[in-house]
C-alpha cells in the first residue's frame, strides 16, 4: 500500500509533514496531480523530459507574438498609407529596442508615444489608432489597448470647473489605452475665455502624470492641426510622433471599393468599375468635401448594394452569380 | 494580485534574492508578511540595509515560514503590483526536524497556488561538484513540476564565488532545453534586473 494517496494534495502535504515523503517525492506526486489527476495510478502522466511542458511553452510563446503579427497584418491589409505603415513599424522597432537597451542597462528614453494624426476625414486615422492600440497592447506598452474616441463636446463643459471634471472622466475611461481626440483643434477655437483651454490644460497634465498608462492622439485636418499646435508652444514638444494621412488616390479608392465588396461577397462587373472610376474622377476634379476619402467609397458601395437588391427583388430564380454581381446601373453618384 | 514564489534548496539564497529584488526597486523599508506553518500571520518591517542581517544566515533553514512582500514591478510602460513569496528551502531526503518538515509542506502548498515560480540554484555548489550531478534530485523535481505549470525560470545564484561559472555551464547542460536560466549574484546585486524584467513580463 502506498504511504499516501497520490491524487490528493493534502495527503501528499501531510506525507511531507510526518516524514513519510521527501520533498522530491512530494513534488513528483504534485506534478501528477496538476497534470490531470491521472496520477492515481501512481504513474507519471508526463514522464520527465517529455514535451508537454515544452509544448505549452511553445504555445505561450506563440500566443505572445501571434496577436502582434495579427495586428501588424491588419495594418498591412489597409490600402495605401505607405508612410503611415512605415512610421508605425519604426515606432514598434523603437519600442522594442528601448526595451532591450533598458534591460542591458543602457540609457533609454522613457517611452513617450503621444501622437498627432493629421489628415482629412476618412483617410484612416481612427482605423490606424485602433490597430495601434492592439499593437501596443501586444507589445506590453499598454495594459488594455482600447480606444476611447472623443470630441470637443465630450471634454468641454458648460460652466467653470465643469470642463476639468468632464475631461478627467474621459481620461479615466481611456486609462490603459488610447484617448483619441477627433478634431482636436476645436479645443483651441473660441478665444481666451473659451473652456477649451481648460480641457487642453487638463489633458497636458494627464499626459505627463499618466505617461505610463495612457497614449493621447490628437487628430484633425492638416491645416487646422498645424495652427493649433502653433498656438500652444508646449504641445509640439509633448507629441513626439506626428503622422500625416494623405488623401487616397483614385487607384487606392478603387482598391478599397473592391476590398469592401470582396469582404461582403460581391463583385463589380467591368462596366460598373468604369462607372465608379468616372464618379471618383469627377468628384475629385470638382474638389468636393469628401473627395480622396474612404467614406465616400463606402457610401457609393452601400448604395450600390441596396440598388442591386432593388433590381433583383422581383426577379424569380436568381443565380448565385447574379446575386454577387454589381452592374453599372447599380452605381450612382449620390442621392 | 499575481503571486510569484521563490523556491529552492536550503541555503541557496532565496531570502537574499528577495531582498536584492526589493532593493533594486529602491524599497527603503521592506515590510514582510509572515505566514507561519501553523497558520499564524504577522507583519514585520525592516530597513532594507538591516534586513539581511536579521533574515539571512549561513546556516540552512533560516527561513521557516512563508514571507511575502508586495512589490511594484515595472511591466511594459507601467507598473504591476505583485506578491513575491519567499519560502522554506526544500531539502533532499526527509528532514529530521518536524518543524522544518511542516514548513516544507507549507512551501509545497504555496507552490500550488502561485502564478510564477522562480527556482534558485546554487551555481557555486554545482561547480564544486558537491552534488553529483550538478542538479540534485530536489532541483530536478522542482524543475519537472514547474515546467508543467508554465511560468518558470531558474536563477543561478552565487555567481560571485569563483568556479560558479563552471557550475552554471554544467547546470545549463543538464537542464531540459527551453528553461530560462539567469546568472545572478544576490550578494553583489548582479543580474537582478534581468530576472525582474522577466518576472514583470510573465505576470
Amino acid at each position: 500500500m502506498l504511504a499516501f494517496d497520490p491524487g490528493d494534495i493534502n495527503s501528499v502535504l501531510a506525507g511531507v509533514e510526518n516524514g513519510r515523503l521527501t520533498p522530491s517525492q512530494a513534488l513528483e506526486a504534485l506534478r501528477d496531480v496538476s497534470c490531470g489527476g491521472a496520477g492515481r495510478s501512481g504513474k507519471a502522466v508526463c514522464p520527465p523530459g517529455l514535451p508537454p511542458a515544452d509544448e505549452r511553452g511553445c504555445q505561450a510563446a506563440h500566443e505572445g507574438t501571434w496577436p502582434l503579427h495579427q495586428a501588424m497584418a491588419e495594418l498591412d491589409s489597409l490600402v495605401g498609407l505607405e508612410k503611415v505603415k512605415s512610421l508605425v513599424r519604426e515606432i514598434v522597432a523603437y519600442v522594442r529596442i528601448q526595451r532591450i537597451r533598458a534591460q542591458r542597462l543602457l540609457a533609454s528614453d522613457p517611452l513617450v508615444l503621444h501622437m498627432i494624426f493629421s489628415g482629412n476625414p476618412g483617410t484612416g486615422k481612427t482605423t490606424c489608432a485602433r490597430i495601434l492600440g492592439k499593437i501596443f497592447k501586444e507589445m506590453g506598452v499598454l495594459e488594455k489597448g482600447h480606444l476611447v474616441e472623443v470630441e470637443r463636446a465630450d471634454l468641454v463643459g458648460e460652466y467653470i470647473g465643469h470642463t476639468a471634471q468632464k475631461t478627467r472622466e474621459q481620461i479615466k475611461r481611456a486609462m490603459g489605452g488610447i484617448l483619441f481626440i477627433d478634431e482636436a483643434y476645436s479645443l483651441a477655437r473660441g478665444g481666451e475665455k473659451d473652456f477649451g483651454k481648460e480641457a487642453i490644460d487638463t489633458l497636458v497634465k494627464a499626459m505627463e502624470d499618466y505617461k505610463d498608462r495612457l497614449i493621447l492622439i490628437l487628430a484633425g485636418y492638416r491645416e487646422e492641426m498645424a495652427s493649433f499646435i502653433r498656438s500652444n508652444p508646449g504641445l509640439r514638444s509633448r507629441f513626439p510622433v506626428h503622422i500625416e494621412f494623405p488623401d487616397y488616390t483614385i487607384e487606392e479608392l478603387i482598391k478599397i471599393a473592391q476590398l469592401m465588396l470582396k469582404r461582403r461577397e460581391y463583385k463589380l462587373d467591368p462596366e460598373a468599375l468604369f462607372e465608379l472610376r468616372g464618379i471618383l474622377v469627377s468628384k475629385i476634379a470638382k474638389n468636393e468635401d469628401n473627395t480622396g476619402n474612404a467614406r465616400l467609397v463606402r457610401n457609393i458601395i452601400e448604395r450600390a448594394v441596396r440598388r442591386q437588391a432593388l433590381r433583383l427583388a422581383d426577379k424569380p430564380d436568381l443565380s448565385r452569380e447574379e446575386l454577387m454581381l454589381i452592374r453599372r446601373e447599380d452605381i450612382s453618384e449620390g442621392p | 494580485m499575481r503571486r510569484c514564489i521563490i523556491v529552492g534548496k536550503p541555503n541557496v539564497g532565496k531570502t537574499l534574492f528577495l531582498l536584492a529584488l526589493a532593493e533594486s526597486l529602491r524599497v527603503k523599508n521592506i515590510s514582510l508578511l509572515r505566514e507561519l506553518p501553523d497558520g499564524k500571520r504577522m507583519a514585520v518591517s525592516y530597513d532594507i540595509r538591516e534586513a539581511a542581517r536579521h533574515l539571512v544566515d549561513p546556516a540552512p533553514h533560516t527561513t521557516r515560514c512563508l514571507q511575502s512582500v508586495i512589490l511594484d514591478l515595472p511591466a511594459g510602460k507601467g507598473r504591476k503590483r505583485v506578491e513575491i513569496i519567499d519560502t522554506t528551502g526544500l531539502s533532499e531526503g526527509v528532514h529530521r526536524d518536524p518543524g522544518v518538515r511542516k514548513s516544507m509542506a507549507q512551501t509545497l502548498a504555496a507552490l500550488q497556488s502561485s502564478d510564477l515560480i522562480v527556482h534558485i540554484i546554487d551555481a557555486a555548489a554545482a561547480g564544486r561538484g558537491m552534488d553529483e550531478p550538478p542538479v540534485g534530485e530536489v532541483d530536478q523535481e522542482i524543475c519537472n513540476y514547474a515546467r508543467l505549470r508554465g511560468g518558470y525560470c531558474i536563477v543561478a545564484n552565487k555567481m560571485d564565488i569563483p568556479g560558479a561559472d563552471k557550475g552554471l555551464k554544467q547546470l545549463v547542460q543538464t537542464l531540459p532545453p527551453g528553461v530560462r536560466v539567469f546568472p545572478v549574484s544576490a550578494l553583489r546585486r548582479r543580474g537582478i534586473l534581468e530576472v525582474r524584467t522577466y518576472v514583470g513580463s510573465q505576470l
